[in-house]
């Protein structure tokens, strides 16, 4: 057993499953996506085992979802894996009541995914976020590394570009027809990819470059949850390089309703294809993606 | 020996639910496939092994008993377990559990054979899967339980 997980054996597991081929993302690896809608579903469990029925809530007109998620990707995860999800309520070192998981695969415990998220709770007839759900404090948990502010999230700047337009479908949709945290994520990765491509960072391109890249860390912070049938459009841009990675910052807004849906913040770091080795990503893919470069903040 | 064990644990989608107002036929196979595929991962069969090793098991027969629908946005429980497992036949059982209100959901039965997936031919499984797949045999009471 990994050190890592030594903490939260134990627990009980809020979420159980496998991953399957058709949720491989076009990178080969399980799309993130996929692990947003198991740690929707563990958010779910938490309530469900604290006593909060989440299907009679939602007779009531009260879902549930999260104004902020943050997900630390620890190991890349292919079709086959089987994983389950542990948690606990916890006060992090910042103040925030927050359900901090751990995606560990199930046959050898290893540490897939960490994760932190509040749980709020929904108006469905809205889209507003209500009141968080009150969680009792049951340890302190190291909160994950911050990831980079930037100083008005909702600010577009000029750099970003347009990377998705298109109404929420019926299979985006949870039972009272809001749409879904894996959604959410379908429309970053497709936006990641748009931005990635429209700015000459082709799949042929980094196939040749042998530049590979995943997901290591993302930052969500919603504001509003669309229905089905909502004009969404996402905005994305280069907020700036690390060694080895670079940071991605997608804007969704509401078009019709002209309001803000979420900021997305991903961290993409790179690997050589060949060795699987870290790596940075080179001349090529930089001097294509500065065109993508927001302004550095104040 | 433990019996039956966790293989699944989430909720239903909403797109996953028919005009008939609950979750389609084909997603509570789906839901048993996630966990038959668990249960290989717990039994040394886990997706790099079955790489390594060309080494499957194929369904070849399965039988399902619904005793209660699973609607939208419901929690559900699936575990699973083995009335037999030899190296050349292996029964597996699923339960299904609708948790937000404890109800027995599905039973289900399924025969499988191993298969070599190299020669997509039938053959042995080997005795170290044998032997941990011996904490997972269950009787048919615990199935119904």
């Amino acid at each position: 057993m990994s050190d890592e997980t030594t903490s939260w054996e134990g627990l009980s597991a809020l979420w159980r499953g496998t991953f399957n081929q058709w949720q491989s993302g076009l990178a080969g690896h399980v799309n993130i996506q996929h692990t947003a809608h198991a740690i929707d579903d563990a958010r779910q469990g938490w309530l469900l085992q604290a006593g909060i029925n989440p299907f009679d809530a939602r007779s009531e007109g009260v879902g549930f979802g999260a104004r902020r998620l943050r997900i630390d990707f620890r190991r890349e995860m292919t079709p086959g894996d089987a994983g389950f999800i542990v948690g606990r309520a916890a006060r992090t070192a910042d103040g925030r009541g927050m359900l901090c998981g751990r995606l560990l695969r199930s046959h050898d415990r290893a540490l897939l995914t960490c994760f932190e998220t509040g749980i709020d709770r929904i108006d469905v007839a809205t889209g507003a976020f209500l009141e968080p759900v009150s969680m009792p404090d049951t340890g302190t948990v190291e909160p994950l590394r911050a990831m980079p502010e930037v100083a008005d999230p909702l600010a577009r700047d000029p750099a970003m570009r347009q990377s998705w337009l298109g109404t929420v479908e019926t299979r985006d949709g949870d039972p009272s027809g809001r749409m879904t945290p894996r959604a959410l994520f379908d429309v970053a990765t497709r936006g990641l990819w748009a931005t990635q491509i429209e700015a000459g960072l082709t799949r042929d391109l980094l196939a040749d470059e042998h530049i590979g890249s995943g997901v290591t860390a993302l930052q969500v912070s919603q504001f509003h949850v669309p229905a089905l049938g909502d004009l969404l459009t996402a905005h994305t841009g280069l907020v700036g390089f690390g060694k080895r990675s670079c940071s991605f910052r997608h804007l969704i807004h509401d078009v019709g309703n002209d309001r803000p849906v979420a900021v997305v913040d991903y961290v993409l770091a790179f690997f050589d294809r060949r060795t699987g080795r870290p790596a940075p990503p080179g001349d090529t893919y930089r001097k294509k993606a500065e065109k993508l470069l927001m302004q550095p903040v104040a | 020996m433990t019996g039956m064990t966790e293989t699944v644990r989430g909720v239903v989608r909403a797109d996953q639910c028919d005009h008939f107002g609950h979750m389609n036929v084909q997603f509570y196979d789906a839901a048993l496939s996630d966990g038959y595929f668990h249960m290989m991962s717990l039994i040394g069969l886990h997706r790099q092994a079955v790489q390594d090793r060309k080494l499957g098991i194929a369904a070849t027969k399965m039988e399902l008993n619904y005793r209660r629908e699973l609607r939208a946005g419901d929690l559900f429980r699936v575990e699973t377990g083995f009335l037999v497992f030899e190296p050349g036949r292996v029964i597996t059982v699923h339960r299904m559990t609708r948790l937000t209100d404890g109800k027995l959901a599905l039973t289900a039965q399924s025969i499988g054979t191993p298969i070599d997936l190299a020669l997509r031919r039938r053959t042995e499984l080997p005795d170290d899967v044998v032997t941990l797949a011996s904490r997972f045999i269950c009787t048919a009471e615990d199935l119904a339980a």
